[in-house]
């Protein structure tokens, strides 16, 4: 039993990274739950933001106990994934402690049983956690979708101003017991070596190296060493053989600017468009089933505020070309033709890139179009949705999204730098959020004018870059 | 007196990834006590025949025994005996040397404090510094002192010496040439370093395109592969030239050089002697074995 004893690397595998993550990404949520409580206790308010903190404290857990298992000589450690496993439920006992002492303290009035479901919840919640972690290869990704979880809280308000929700926490027999099942399985997961063999010698991300280029760029790597060049569906193969064809015809008649642009093109098509056909439908699978979402939200009345869904999967699929502008435009070799003409073709893919975005754009908002000739109207909640098909206003914003993305590469000319998503991705968000709340005729020329300034900057910088930066090496 | 029971054996062991063979029927028994040396091209199968020593892989098809026991199945204790240091391997980089060296003791029963520590300063690394800082040479060493710091009967050492410099490969060679000493010990090292792993091996194992193509004793092996220096005298020499285990042969009809393997050199000197020209019979170096034996384009040799 002595090496089931607890020591500080097993319950704080990662101290300060875990700190740091959990303390990140619980902040928002106590505030929340502290500035509500203040103004107004609601105890369905306060367990909500508590399981939403459990979720992260259990993926933060979760990603850093991957961590250990991935490396190389974990696979031969006495006992670790009994150990491992004993840390989980000492940290989902701690976080049911406190949940109790919140609510004994916070909601005196409330029973035992209320009491005892929140337990149970705590429990259950942070074992489907670190099932989900242990399970999922993009686990990383979990700590920002559990923040689509937020969208939830009018719903419980309502519920719970109804009444519905007053049962949900009078049979604590259900949640506690649903716990154990939950930590049975999850248990019978950690102690299988199976596990232990997927993980051993892989790399395993956590979510805050989506800011990190070289571990991402590692992590591509090695997603990447077993898969041949050519792979993925045929159209794939076909769309990159086709911009190569281009390319060597351009070469043939001797337009040095139109060959490189479609180089890049090329690796724009590349890198973007990824071979692995199970992300792929995934995607597409996604974009369809937010787009049946969206057509009946943005179909309900809402003050004004119309289009919000459509234009937030629009941009989203025409910022597509411009996610991997760095790669694209910094990789190519810089030496093989002359900085003008490599300044050139810069533009003349941005423009093409650009082009392909509208077209997108277009796609999405036609797609809508016949969608919404072909869903029927639907009663949710005692409403009747109807699909509503968009207005197209903001589609012909879409191309201007490589303002950023090229300002992107401008301010931080590296290969793989990340600069270039996290300016388009605030930039997205802030834009999306004008156009869809402020009157359009007063946001988008707001935002027009915005986007020109980024493009104009982007586009001084990567001349004087062109002209002057160390390009050879 | 029981016959020696091998520290691991495999038994038609097949281990595909999607439609690439890795291995390919692959039998064979690693004795307790010896040293191989797993050689083969890149992507041979090297490293997925020893990750299936430990259970790390397991086959597509056939079975393999580690200590007696399957491979997929190997309690606690059996792992504690086995050491292994992948080709590039992957650490704790928020931990320092010391912390990692900690938690790896913590979980090994056969830590040996007095070998970590000397390894420690024979190989330049300081407990205090991340691991994360290492560069990959240091961070091989730290991973060759993971693994051989608790004695382990069956050491895997995939391509060790891939990131180390010569001074540190060196001093890495001795290490092992000490663990060696210890007795007992099973080694397998893979390795592109000829040079090296015929410094420490005493049996071979060549791999390619997941078939063994060779397994037998070093010694045994030289003995075996000679290189034939033919000289006419008088009429031409004979085509085909009439000598046991004849791989190779170069030249023309007045001077050739041929080798030939898999046969006894007394039995080479007879046949060169019977064909009445001159011949010098000679031993090859081992960088030629190997090559005569992995481009055998999947003929065992």
């Amino acid at each position: 039993m002595s090496s089931l004893v607890f020591n500080t690397m097993f319950m704080l595998p990662r101290p300060g990274r875990l700190l740091l993550r959990i303390g990140f990404i619980v902040a928002l949520p106590v505030a929340v739950v502290v500035f509500s409580y203040v103004k107004a206790p609601n105890l369905i308010l306060g367990l909500f933001v508590s399981l939403f903190a459990v979720l992260q404290v259990s993926s933060a857990l979760t990603i850093t106990q991957k961590e250990i298992l991935a490396t190389s000589h974990s696979f031969f450690h006495e006992n670790i994934r009994r150990r491992l496993l004993c840390t989980q439920l000492s940290w989902a006992f701690c976080e049911a402690a406190v949940v109790a002492l919140f609510i004994v303290f916070g909601f005196p009035e409330v029973g035992v049983a209320v009491t005892a479901s929140a337990i149970g919840a705590v429990l259950s919640v942070h074992a489907l956690m670190a099932l989900a972690t242990l399970r999922l290869t993009w686990s990383y990704q979990l700590p920002f979708w559990v923040y689509y979880l937020f969208y939830a809280i009018p719903w419980l308000m309502r519920a719970e101003r109804s009444g519905k929700l007053s049962g949900l926490f009078s049979a604590p027999q259900y949640w506690l017991a649903g716990a154990v099942v939950l930590f049975w399985v999850l248990g019978r997961y950690m102690l299988r070596a199976q596990l232990h063999r997927r993980l051993c010698g892989t790399m395993v991300l956590g979510a805050g190296d989506l800011l990190r280029p070289s571990r991402l760029n590692e992590y591509r790597r090695q997603g990447d060493q077993h898969r041949r060049p050519g792979q993925g569906p045929r159209w794939r193969q076909q769309l990159v053989g086709n911009l190569l064809d281009r390319a060597a015809e351009a070469q043939r008649r001797g337009r040095v600017v139109a060959t490189r642009a479609w180089q890049l093109l090329t690796l724009d098509a590349a890198v973007n468009i990824t071979p692995r056909v199970r992300v792929l439908l995934m995607i597409a699978v996604m974009t369809v089933a937010f787009m049946v979402f969206a057509g009946y939200y943005d179909g309900k009345p809402r003050d004004g505020r119309l289009d919000r869904w459509f234009a937030g999967i629009m941009y989203q699929a025409a910022a597509g070309p411009f996610f991997s502008l760095s790669v694209v435009l910094l990789a190519a070799p810089p030496g093989a033709v002359s900085r003008r003409t490599a300044f050139r073709a810069e533009l003349t893919a941005l423009a093409w890139s650009a082009i392909v975005a509208l077209s997108v754009a277009l796609a999405i908002a036609v797609a809508y179009r016949i969608m919404a000739a072909l869903m029927p109207p639907m009663q949710w909640g005692g409403q009747e949705l109807v699909f509503t098909a968009p207005r197209m206003h903001g589609v012909w914003l879409a191309p201007l999204l490589g303002s950023l993305a090229w300002l992107g590469v401008a301010l931080r000319p590296r290969p793989q730098c990340t600069l270039t998503n996290m300016i388009l991705g605030p930039g997205f968000i802030i834009g999306h959020g004008v156009l869809s709340a402020v009157p359009y005729r007063i946001s988008a020329p707001a935002v027009v004018a915005v986007l020109l300034v980024a493009f104009g900057a982007a586009y001084v910088i990567r001349r004087r870059w062109w002209e002057q930066a160390d390009i050879a090496l | 007196m029981s016959e020696q029971q091998p520290i691991a054996r495999l038994r038609g062991v097949s281990k595909h990834y999607g439609s690439t063979r890795a291995l390919n029927d692959v039998s064979l028994d690693i004795m307790p006590g010896t040293i191989v040396g797993v050689l083969g091209p890149n992507g041979s199968g090297k490293t997925t025949l020893m990750g299936h020593l430990p259970g790390l892989l397991l086959p597509t098809s056939g079975t393999v025994e580690t200590f007696g026991q399957s491979a997929a199945k190997l309690d606690d204790a059996a792992l504690g005996r086995i050491g292994y240091v992948s080709q590039e391997p992957r650490l704790m980089d928020w931990l320092t040397v010391g912390e990692t060296v900690a938690f790896v003791r913590s979980g090994r029963a056969t830590w040996d404090e007095a070998l970590c520590a000397r390894l420690l300063v024979d190989f330049e690394l300081d407990p205090g510094k991340r691991v994360s800082a290492l560069s990959p040479g240091l961070r091989q060493r730290l991973a060759i002192i993971l693994a051989v710091a608790p004695r382990p009967d069956l050491l895997l050492l995939d391509e060790p010496a891939a990131s180390l410099d010569p001074v540190a490969r060196n001093d890495f060679l001795r290490l092992l040439m000490e663990l060696i000493q210890d007795g007992g010990r099973t080694i397998l090292i893979s390795s592109h370093i000829l040079a090296d792993v015929e410094k420490v091996v005493d049996t071979v194992l060549v791999i390619n395109g997941g078939q063994v193509h060779c397994h037998q004793p070093l010694d045994e092996l030289r003995e075996s592969y000679h290189r034939v220096d033919l000289e006419a005298v008088g009429a031409d020499l004979p085509d085909p030239l009439p000598l046991p285990g004849l791989l190779t042969v170069t030249g023309d009809r007045r001077r050739a050089m041929a080798v030939c393997g898999h046969v006894a050199r007394r039995d080479v000197e007879a046949a060169a002697r019977e064909l009445g020209v001159e011949a010098k019979v000679r031993g090859l170096a081992f960088e030629e074995i190997y090559r005569l034996i992995a481009t055998a384009d999947g003929r065992k040799v």
